[in-house]
C-alpha cells in the first residue's frame, strides 16, 4: 500500500471520527449540565414565634419550627427519609444495618466523618447519644430508641436491642441526632443544662452565628463525608408578622420562606410577582376532631359523633378557609400513600342524614329553642371546641363548624386557648376539662407514632390519646402491626375501626403553598409539606446558584 | 419634715411597693390555668416520674407558702431562679434583653418628649389657631393608631415599597459587620421601630404641654409679665412653659419606668429582639421564674422612676420643696 493512499485512509478515518464526535456534541454537555455550581447563600424567613431562643437540645428541635429545621442540618443521623414520592430510608452515618428478629439491630457506620472540630465520628457516639439523649426529653423517647441495651462492638458497629419489636420497611432511630460525646459527656444527666452555643454535629452545615431571636448564620461543611453542600450559606431569619415576611420575599431580602409556606389569600400576589416560582404541594399537617370520650356527655355516644360528621360541610370549609388548597381526609394516613385504605366509610355532608340519625337517637328539641336535648339528662347538646389562639384560619374552621352544626340542632361553643393551656387540656382528657378539640399533627409518610393517637390507656397509651379511645382490639392490632414487616392488611383495619368509632373525626389536609425566589438559585425541594419541614431538609441539601 | 426624713420615708413607701408587686406576682401567675411542667414538654408522654423530678428541681413540689419563701429566699441572695424555658439564670436572660430595648424605647421618648413639648407649648400658645387646630388633630391621631397598625403602614411603605429601611430586626442577618458599621446597622434598623415610638409618645406629650400651658396661660403672673411689658418669647418660656413642665416631667419619669417593660406591640412587628417580646414569650411558655423576674425589674424601675421624679419636682417647683425651707 503506497504511502499517499494511506494517508487518504488514515486522514477520511480521522474526518469520520471528527464528524462523528461533533454530532455527538449536543449529548455531551447534558453530562456537563449535570455540575451544578458551588457557592451563593440561601435566605429563608421564619415567623419570630416559631424561632428558637436558645441551642439547647430540648422539645424545641421537635416542637418549634426552627428547632425541627435547624438540627437536622447541622447533625448527622443514622439514617434519613428520602424525598418524595418514595420517602426510601437512605444511608446517613450508617452504611448499613440488620436485625434478624426486629429487635436487636446493628448498625455499620461509615469511617470517614468527622465533627465540625474535626474529631472522627465513632460507635461511641452513636451510643452515648442513643443512651443519654431519650433521658433529656420525652421528646426524643420513642420506642423506636428504646434500648435495653446497647454495646459498642467496634469503633464501627453498634449493637442494641429495642424494648419492643420493631417492624415496618423503615429501620429504628429515625430522626435522631447524634452527638458528640467529648462535647456532651459532663452533661450526660441533663442534657438539657447544656447550652450548646457552638452547636458542634457532623451534619453538612456548620453554625457560623447565632443571634436569639433573630437571625441563625450556618456556613457550608467543606469537610462533609458526602461532599459538601452546593451552597455557601444558609441564613434563618425571624421577621415579626406574616406581613412582613411577605414583603421580605417580595422585595428579594429571603428566598423562600421557612415552613408553613403562604397563606392561599396572597398567592395571587406571588404569582404576578417578578422571579417568584409558587410551589404547591400537599400538606403534611393533618386536622381532625378529638371526642373527649371519657367526660360524660352525649359525644359517648357514637350516633351523635356520626351526626356531627356528617353535619360538617367541609367542602365549603375549603372553600371559605383555604380557598380550595386543601383536601379532605378520612384518615391518619395521607391518601397517596400505599398503605392508605380506600375503602374507609365517608362522612361527608348530608344533614338529613344527620338529623335522621339524631331523631333516631332520641334527641329531640323538647323546649323548642332550636338545640336538641339529651333524653337522658334534657340537657342542650351544647358541646365546646377548643381551638388555639394562635391558629388563626383554624378558628375559622371552628366558626364554620358551629355555624352547620346548628342546622342540625347542635350547639357549638368556640374556646380559643392559648397553646400551652390547649395542650394540657387535650392531654388530660381525664381531667374533663375539654369537650371536642380541634386536633393537629404532622405524622409524615410511613409513621408509627400516630397510632399511639388511639392506644387505650390500659395498654399504655396515657399521652397521645386525647380522645380516650378504648379498644383492646385496635390494642392487639397496633401491636401486632408494629411488629411485623409486612403491615398492610393491619393498618387497613386499623384505618376502618377507627373510622367506625369515630374517636376522631378526620376533616382536612391544607396545602403548604411555597412562594420561592428564583432569580439567582434554584433546585428547590418538594415533599409533603412543602420545601422546608422536619422531614425535608432536601432543600438545603439540592439548591444551587443558577448557571 | 425634713429633707432626709422625706427621702426615707419614700424609699420604705418604695420598698413596700415592691414587695406588694412580688407577691401579687407570685401568686398570679400560679392562678393561671395550665401546668408549667407540662408546658415546659409540650409532650403528653412525659411520665410521672420525670415530672416529679422536674418539679424537685424548679421547687414546684412544695406548697405554694413554701414556695414563696424559697423564692423570698433566693432573691434576697439576688438569685431570681433558673428560667424553666431557657434553663438558664433569669438574670442572664433579662440582662440580655434590656440593653437593647433601653436602647429602641429611650432614644425615641427623648424625640418624643423634645418635639412634644415644643409643639404642645407652641399649640397651647397659638391657641385657637389653625396651627393649633393642625398640631391637635395630628397628636390624636398619632396617640389613637394602634402600635401594631402603624408599623404595618411604615414598612409598607418606607421598607417595601420605597425600601429606605430594612423591613425588621436589629441588624443586617449574617452581615458580619462590626464597630461602627454595625452601630450604623442598628441605627438605621431603629429608625422605623422609634419612629412608630415616637409619633404614640409624642401625640401624649403634646396633649399634656398644650393643656398644662392652657392653664399656665390663664394665671395672674402672666398677666403682670405682660403688664411689664416683657417680650413674649420671653414669657413663654421663662413664665409659661417652666411652669407647663411640671406635668410633662412627672409623665416622662412614669415612661421612663414602662420603658424597661419594653413595648410589646414595635418590638413584635419589627422582630426587635427587647424585652417586651420576652415578656409575651414568658407568658406563653408559663416561665414563672422569668415572669417574676420581669415584673421584679418592672416593679423596680417604675417604682425607682417614680422616687426620682419626686426628688427632681423639688428643684423645678420650689413650692413642693417639702414643707419649704426650714426657717
Amino acid at each position: 500500500m503506497s504511502k499517499r493512499k494511506n494517508f487518504l485512509i488514515l486522514s477520511g478515518t480521522g474526518v469520520l471520527l471528527v464528524s462523528l464526535s461533533l454530532l455527538m456534541v449536543p449529548f455531551v454537555p447534558r453530562a456537563v449540565a449535570e455540575e451544578k455550581p458551588y457557592g451563593g447563600r440561601l435566605r429563608v424567613g421564619l415567623p419570630t414565634g416559631e424561632f428558637i431562643e436558645n441551642l439547647r437540645c430540648s422539645s424545641d428541635w421537635q416542637y418549634i419550627e426552627m428547632g425541627c429545621v435547624l438540627w437536622p442540618l447541622i447533625y448527622d443521623q443514622l439514617w434519613i427519609m428520602g424525598p418524595a414520592p418514595d420517602y426510601e430510608a437512605l444511608s446517613r452515618l450508617a452504611t448499613s444495618w440488620e436485625s434478624k428478629d426486629g429487635q436487636t439491630w446493628t448498625f455499620h457506620f461509615r469511617k470517614d466523618a468527622t465533627f465540625h472540630d474535626g474529631v472522627p465520628v465513632t460507635a461511641e457516639d452513636v451510643a452515648f447519644t442513643l443512651k443519654y439523649l431519650p433521658k433529656a426529653s420525652p421528646a426524643w423517647a420513642y420506642p423506636d430508641v428504646d434500648c435495653v441495651s446497647i454495646s459498642v462492638i467496634d469503633d464501627y458497629t453498634v449493637e442494641f436491642t429495642l424494648r419492643k419489636k420493631h417492624g415496618g420497611s423503615y429501620p429504628p432511630a429515625y430522626w435522631f441526632p447524634i452527638l458528640p460525646k467529648h462535647i456532651w459527656e459532663p452533661y450526660k444527666d441533663d442534657m438539657l443544662s447544656f447550652s450548646n452555643d457552638k452547636a458542634i454535629g457532623s451534619g453538612p452545615f456548620k453554625l457560623k452565628e447565632f443571634k436569639p431571636g433573630q437571625y441563625i448564620w450556618l456556613e457550608a461543611n467543606k469537610d462533609y463525608w458526602g461532599g459538601r453542600p452546593y451552597l455557601d450559606e444558609v441564613v434563618f431569619k425571624s421577621y415579626g408578622s406574616d406581613d412582613a415576611l411577605y414583603m421580605a420575599l417580595k422585595s428579594g431580602k429571603i428566598d423562600m420562606i421557612g415552613y408553613d409556606g403562604c397563606s392561599p389569600l396572597v398567592v395571587d400576589d406571588f404569582k404576578k410577582a417578578k422571579d417568584i416560582k409558587i410551589i404547591d404541594s400537599p400538606g403534611i399537617a393533618l386536622y381532625w376532631l378529638s371526642f373527649n370520650l371519657y367526660k360524660d356527655t352525649p359525644l359517648q355516644d357514637l350516633n351523635v359523633r356520626k351526626a356531627i360528621m356528617y353535619g360538617i360541610n367541609r367542602d365549603k370549609i375549603i372553600d371559605v378557609v383555604y380557598r380550595r388548597y386543601a383536601q379532605k381526609i378520612d384518615s391518619f394516613v395521607y391518601p397517596e400513600l400505599p398503605e392508605h385504605n380506600p375503602n374507609l366509610p365517608q362522612y361527608n355532608y348530608e344533614v338529613d342524614l344527620a338529623n335522621e340519625i339524631l331523631d333516631e337517637g332520641g334527641y329531640i328539641d323538647t323546649d323548642n329553642d332550636g338545640i336538641r336535648n339529651d333524653p337522658e339528662t334534657g340537657e342542650n347538646l351544647t358541646f365546646e371546641i377548643c381551638v388555639p389562639s394562635a391558629w388563626t384560619r383554624e378558628i375559622k374552621t371552628v366558626r364554620l363548624i358551629k355555624e352547620q352544626l346548628e342546622d342540625i340542632g347542635v350547639s357549638i361553643i368556640v374556646k380559643v386557648l392559648d397553646e400551652g393551656t390547649y395542650f394540657e387540656f387535650i392531654y388530660a382528657p381525664k381531667e374533663e376539662k375539654y369537650e371536642i378539640a380541634l386536633a393537629e399533627e404532622e405524622p409524615g409518610p410511613h409513621a408509627d407514632w400516630i397510632w399511639e393517637f388511639a392506644r387505650s390507656y390500659e395498654a399504655g397509651g396515657e399521652g397521645w390519646n386525647t380522645a380516650y379511645y378504648n379498644n383492646p382490639e385496635f390494642d392487639r392490632i397496633l401491636d401486632k402491626m408494629i411488629s411485623e414487616t409486612k403491615r398492610k392488611k393491619d393498618l387497613y383495619r386499623m384505618q376502618k375501626i377507627l373510622a367506625e368509632d369515630l374517636p376522631y373525626g378526620f376533616l382536612i389536609r391544607p396545602d403548604i403553598i411555597d412562594p420561592v425566589r428564583t432569580d439567582k438559585l434554584e433546585g428547590y425541594v418538594a415533599t409533603m409539606g412543602g420545601v422546608s419541614t422536619w422531614i425535608n431538609p432536601w432543600t438545603y441539601f439540592k439548591v444551587h446558584l443558577k448557571k | 419634715m425634713g429633707l432626709k426624713e422625706f427621702v426615707i420615708k419614700k424609699i420604705i413607701a418604695a420598698i413596700i411597693t415592691i414587695f406588694a408587686i412580688v407577691s401579687v406576682n407570685f401568686v398570679i401567675f400560679r392562678m393561671a390555668p395550665g401546668d408549667p411542667v407540662r408546658m415546659m414538654f409540650r409532650d403528653p408522654r412525659i411520665s410521672g416520674e420525670q415530672m416529679q423530678l422536674i418539679r424537685e428541681k424548679f421547687g414546684l413540689d412544695k406548697p405554694l407558702w413554701g414556695q414563696f419563701i424559697f423564692y423570698l429566699k433566693e432573691l434576697s441572695h439576688g438569685d431570681l431562679g433558673l428560667s424553666f424555658w431557657q434553663r438558664r439564670p433569669v438574670r442572664e436572660v433579662i440582662a440580655e434583653r434590656i440593653p437593647q430595648t433601653l436602647l429602641l424605647v429611650l432614644t425615641a421618648l427623648a424625640i418624643a418628649m423634645i418635639s412634644g413639648t415644643i409643639l404642645g407649648a407652641f399649640s397651647g400658645w397659638k391657641r385657637g389657631t389653625r396651627v393649633d387646630s393642625f398640631i391637635l388633630a395630628l397628636s390624636l391621631t398619632m396617640y389613637s393608631i394602634p402600635a401594631f397598625s402603624l408599623g404595618i403602614i411604615l414598612l409598607l411603605i418606607f421598607a417595601y415599597t420605597l425600601s429606605i429601611f430594612p423591613l425588621g430586626g436589629m441588624t443586617t442577618p449574617a452581615s458580619g459587620l462590626t464597630g461602627l458599621g454595625y452601630w450604623k446597622d442598628v441605627l438605621w434598623h431603629m429608625c422605623l421601630p422609634a419612629f412608630s415610638i415616637v409619633m404614640w409618645y409624642i401625640g401624649e406629650y403634646v396633649l399634656l404641654t398644650r393643656s398644662s400651658m392652657l392653664d399656665t396661660l390663664r394665671k395672674d403672673y402672666i398677666l403682670t409679665a405682660r403688664a411689664k411689658g416683657l417680650k413674649e418669647s420671653t414669657i413663654l418660656i421663662n413664665h409659661a412653659l417652666r411652669n407647663a413642665l411640671l406635668p410633662v416631667i412627672t409623665i416622662t419619669g412614669v415612661n421612663i419606668g414602662f420603658a424597661v417593660c419594653g413595648v410589646i406591640e414595635v418590638e413584635t412587628v419589627f422582630s426587635w429582639p427587647g424585652i417586651g417580646r420576652l415578656v409575651y414569650d414568658a407568658v406563653m411558655k408559663r416561665d414563672y421564674p422569668l415572669l417574676q423576674g420581669l415584673f421584679l425589674v418592672f416593679a423596680i424601675s417604675v417604682v425607682l422612676a417614680n422616687l426620682v421624679i419626686d426628688l427632681i419636682y423639688g428643684y423645678i417647683d420650689p413650692r413642693i420643696k417639702v414643707g419649704g425651707e426650714k426657717k
